[in-house]
């Protein structure tokens, strides 16, 4: 056997003549019945690699997103209270006398 | 005319027998699991290291045929599809099960079966390079398996098997180095079972 140019010649996949083609026809009928069957309730026996290759990718994508916004939104939201606290508590800074019950 | 026979020729044809199993026909349905299933069970054995396993993921490899027919457009060759289905199936339930151990291949007896005849010799010789490729690392033999039986190019494989193309590349020579020299190896290489 050489190889590259007669490797196509010595891994044949059609005729009778490859490595596992011998089946008896009692076996072959089982197979098939039994895959007409699991595909007529249309299991899927697994995903092929390049879709769950991309499965997860959603998800990666949604998080890359959602966490910084998150993030970002929660210390606007921060910064916001803490900006509105600190003029509510100290109104004498922008020369507004404090009311008397102000502390109550 | 001359508008009809250019149409004709890029239009995808999909084969009657084909079409009407993609219809749910059950007759044609189990006609062409019946036709390919020397075809998927080869190419399976191809790229496991163990008899076993062949069965099992070939009866996957049908139903995964089966439940994708509907995506079949007649783009190309029905028989290159179904190897494309069946080489990702089988390559992922290997990934899955990891069946990469280095156990003894055990040799099941209904694929051993073998006759005096012309057919027989050919038969066992399938068998010997069978057996050279179990010597291969499961990964260079899949390179080597999608390349050289389905004529899939190097950035095909690097795309199908989520590795960069020069991976593929030094997988493929050395499966090919690999080969050379356990065919010619010495006594190992010999049927000795």
């Amino acid at each position: 056997m050489t190889h590259s140019p007669d490797l196509r010649q010595s891994l044949p996949l059609d005729g009778q003549i490859g490595p596992a083609t011998r089946i008896s026809r009692a076996r072959a009928k089982k197979m098939i019945d039994r895959a007409v069957t699991r595909a007529a309730v249309g299991e899927r026996v697994t995903s092929p690699l390049s879709i769950r290759r991309w499965r997860g990718t959603p998800c990666v994508v949604a998080i890359a997103f959602a966490l910084p916004l998150t993030l970002v939104a929660r210390c606007t939201a921060r910064e916001g209270v803490s900006s509105a606290r600190s003029t509510a508590v100290s109104p004498k800074a922008k020369g507004h006398p404090q009311p008397p019950n102000a502390r109550g | 005319m001359l508008l009809v026979v250019p149409l004709a020729v890029a239009l995808p044809s999909i084969l009657p027998r084909v079409r009407a199993a993609i219809d749910g026909d059950e007759t044609a349905r189990r006609e062409l699991l019946t036709e390919i299933l020397p075809r998927v069970r080869n190419l399976v054995r191809y790229l496991v290291r163990r008899d076993d396993d062949t069965d099992d993921i070939t009866q996957d490899a049908l139903v995964t045929v089966l439940v994708d027919l509907g995506g079949y457009r007649g783009e190309g060759k029905f028989e290159a599809w179904v190897d494309r289905i069946v080489a990702r199936l089988t390559i992922s339930r290997i990934k899955k099960r990891r069946f990469q151990s280095q156990r003894d291949t055990p040799y099941n007896s209904d694929l051993m079966l073998a006759s005096p005849s012309h057919a027989g010799e050919e038969f066992l010789y399938r068998r010997q390079i069978v057996r050279l490729l179990d010597a291969l690392p499961l990964e260079q033999r899949h390179v080597l398996v999608l390349h050289h039986v389905l004529d899939m190019t190097v950035p095909e494989i690097a795309a199908e098997l989520g590795v960069p193309v020069e991976t593929v590349r030094s997988r493929l020579r050395l499966a090919k180095s690999r080969l050379r020299t356990s065919e010619w190896g010495g006594p190992d290489n010999q049927e000795s079972e």
